[in-house]
């Protein structure tokens, strides 16, 4: 048995603003600074939590995205075929929290703007995105349920093409809605990361899944070996880490890398997340297992935020110990 | 006034620039003069004297440096002095005074409410935050602190008054939770020990309406029997008028539960912020407005405050607009108008005062264009 398994770390989202930061939003909008200045502010901020993911031998850094407004914003104003205005369009409730997003409404087939999509993966070499049916459901359409899916996807191979001609090497796809469909879907929503990631086989792809993966259940697919799966601590205990979606059967082929979410919800409460033991890791034969968090960051104050990546990279280091004792 | 399709004033209103800057001990400047003079003269009350009161502050802040306790509560009082007119001004029948005292509603009760510690600032929307802190011990209150404001104000307006305080549900959603085992019991202790002391001083005061604030009320849909049990426990008892405002929310997730809620006369809700934009008394034109046949089912004695003009975006309704989501909700709800409330979807802070103004008008002139159809 090896134990050779290299434990990595990764950091997905929108990272919380600073007061300054926030302070200096308000400011421009109201004209007291400029455009400029804010770029700036943007700038030292967006170093700063680099650095801290630096600090905390963070693996995959993401750059916290500080200038999005949610998480779907720049990539609708970057594509036509979404209603105009999307900072005009209906404020929305963000799952169950009680920070909000613009819903956009698609209204005609989607063609992103690869000028634009480009400036979002330009000098990156690992983003996180949306996964593509969250992306529908919290999308309204003019279309039926067929065509708005079919568009999202067509979106998101555009996407991803950029992505990977901009030098992007890996991707976290967040499915925050895999369970709590508000229209029905035309397939599971991992068919559709499966397709993802069949299609670039050459990009890294992690698929993290933030809802409740127990009432998914498992689904007989062949899990492409760019392919990594999350498997949350709720879905750990009711499906155990081999097998989910019936991976690690001895009839499929395992994905070589595997996701754990360490860090659930955004309480206070800096609980230690309960880690399978080294044992039971060294037993699913994987090659890369990369730990990350749950949390939406953006939901958190950004000391919390900060505590989180602390936590995140005290986790790895302990997890790697143990296993390199093995 | 008709008691037909009264109007009512929903939550907050942007307070004038004049009355923020010098809150924050800043200068008050000639444009801030000219400004609160101006307004003055559009709603109806004497622009000579307000510029009078804020030259002299003007005046002794740049002799003194600063203004005193006594001239900010002028500069205060006259803001809501502005905030009422302009209410009325704009044929509003319902009013409060905009919450010109509040800074926002989950911040503004916690920082009153003792066992609790802030943690920081959380993303709402856009650019927009607020601060979240954590309950670290049995919450209590020193005082209750809704009656100045409304001391003040019934001495500004003859208007029926209704006074939004901010529940339980919501501000223990709102917050983290360090001191109690489950959420239950920290809405509860808010419920009968921070909110409840707060309606009883209103009514001690003379208020006869409490809206009580809770746009968390369907976050979690599994504890909406917990919200319903939380408002039941606020008000159990107490001789008042009482009404709920939740927004920006799926409505379904509230049934059947609310029809548990004991002495809830009215529930003010969002529709234009999804609704159709163009004109029509239908289903397919007016789908947010559908599920107000939910509420008749469930609540029948309850009147709806209904939101028929968006508070996100500057884009004014027509009127006509207004008017067709006015008489689709009364057919919806069962073809009385007296149970509708026309309003805002919400409180309109992140308009320009302008702006809710012209809101706040098409509100009532769509109102008033529904009256007339109806009584045709």
């Amino acid at each position: 048995m090896s134990n050779t398994i290299e434990v990595c770390s990764a950091v997905h989202g929108i990272a919380p603003r600073s007061d300054d930061l926030l302070r200096a939003g308000t400011d421009l909008e109201r004209g007291r600074i400029t455009p400029e200045t804010y770029e700036a502010l943007v700038a030292t901020e967006t170093d700063d939590w680099l650095a801290l993911q630096a600090d905390e031998g963070v693996t995959f850094r993401e750059d916290g995205k500080l200038t999005w407004a949610d998480h779907l914003r720049p990539i609708v104003k970057a594509t036509d075929g979404f209603a105009e205005d999307i900072d005009a369009a209906p404020v929305t409730r963000w799952f169950e929290t009680n920070t909000f997003y613009r819903q956009p409404t698609i209204e005609d087939s989607l063609e992103a703007n690869n000028d634009q999509i480009d400036q979002l993966f330009a000098g990156k070499g690992y983003v996180s995105l949306l996964a593509p049916d969250t992306f529908t459901q919290l999308c309204a359409s003019e279309l039926d349920e067929a065509d708005t899916a079919q568009n999202v996807h067509s979106l998101y191979k555009q996407l991803f093409d950029r992505a990977v001609s901009s030098g992007v090497e890996r991707i976290t796809l967040t499915e925050y809605a895999a369970t709590d469909f508000v229209r029905s879907v035309q397939s599971p929503p991992i068919e559709g990361v499966v397709a993802l990631a069949n299609t670039f086989p050459g990009l890294a792809i992690s698929y993290l899944q933030l809802g409740n993966a127990h009432k998914v259940g498992t689904i007989p697919l062949v899990c492409p070996p760019n392919l990594g799966l999350e498997v949350s601590e709720t879905a750990q205990r009711n499906i155990g880490i081999a097998s989910t979606y019936g991976f690690g059967s001895s009839k499929t082929q395992l994905p070589k890398e595997r996701w754990q979410a360490v860090i659930v919800g955004d309480s206070t409460v800096l609980r230690t997340p309960e880690l399978p033991s080294p044992q039971t890791i060294l037993q699913s034969r994987i090659e890369r297992l990369v730990l990350t968090h749950t949390t939406d960051l953006q939901l958190l104050p950004l000391p919390f935020a900060h505590e989180k990546i602390k936590q995140l990279g005290e986790i790895t280091s302990q997890l790697q110990e143990q296993l390199g004792a093995l | 006034m008709s008691e037909l399709l009264l109007t009512q004033e929903v939550g907050s209103i942007a307070k004038p620039d004049w009355r923020v800057q010098a809150a924050l001990g800043n200068e008050i400047t000639k444009a801030h003069v000219l400004d609160a003079a101006r307004e003055a003269a559009s709603l109806g009350e004497d622009p000579v004297a307000t510029e009078d009161i804020l030259c002299a502050i003007r005046h002794d802040q740049q002799l003194h440096g600063e203004i005193s306790d006594d001239q900010l509560t002028i500069i205060k009082d006259l803001s809501a002095l502005h905030t009422v007119r302009l209410q009325e001004r704009a044929g509003i029948d319902i009013l409060f005074d905009g919450e010109q005292d509040r800074s926002e509603m989950y911040q503004y009760a916690i920082e009153r409410t003792r066992g609790f510690d802030w943690r920081g600032r959380v993303r709402a929307f856009d650019n927009r935050s607020y601060r979240k802190a954590a309950c670290v011990n049995t919450p209590s209150i020193d005082e209750p602190w809704h009656t100045s404001e409304v001391t003040r104000l019934q001495q500004l307006t003859n208007h029926p008054i209704k006074v939004p305080i901010t529940g339980a549900y919501t501000l223990a959603a709102w917050s983290y939770n360090e001191q109690y085992d489950n959420t239950r019991d920290l809405t509860l202790s808010l419920a009968r020990d921070v909110i409840r002391p707060n309606i009883q001083a209103l009514l001690k005061s003379g208020v006869e309406w409490i809206q009580i604030d809770e746009p968390a009320a369907t976050t979690i849909p599994e504890e909406v029997p917990l919200f319903v049990e939380s408002f039941n426990e606020s008000v159990a008892g107490l001789a008042g008028r009482f009404s709920v405002h939740i927004c920006f929310s799926d409505y379904s997730t509230l049934f059947p539960y609310v029809s548990d809620m004991d002495n809830c006369d009215q529930f003010s809700l969002e529709f234009a912020n999804r609704d159709g934009k163009d004109l029509g008394v239908d289903a397919a034109h007016r789908p947010a407005y559908t599920i107000l046949g939910d509420f008749a089912r469930y609540t029948p004695n309850a009147g709806i405050g209904l939101g028929v003009t968006s508070i996100h975006e500057d884009a004014l309704e027509s009127p006509e607009l207004v008017r067709d989501r006015v008489i689709y909700a009364v057919d919806a709800i069962g073809g009385d108008p007296t149970k509708i409330y026309p309003s805002p979807d919400c409180g309109l802070r992140t308009r320009s005062r302008d702006i809710a103004f012209k809101k706040l008008q098409i509100t009532a002139e769509g109102a008033q264009l529904a009256r007339v159809q109806l009584q045709a």
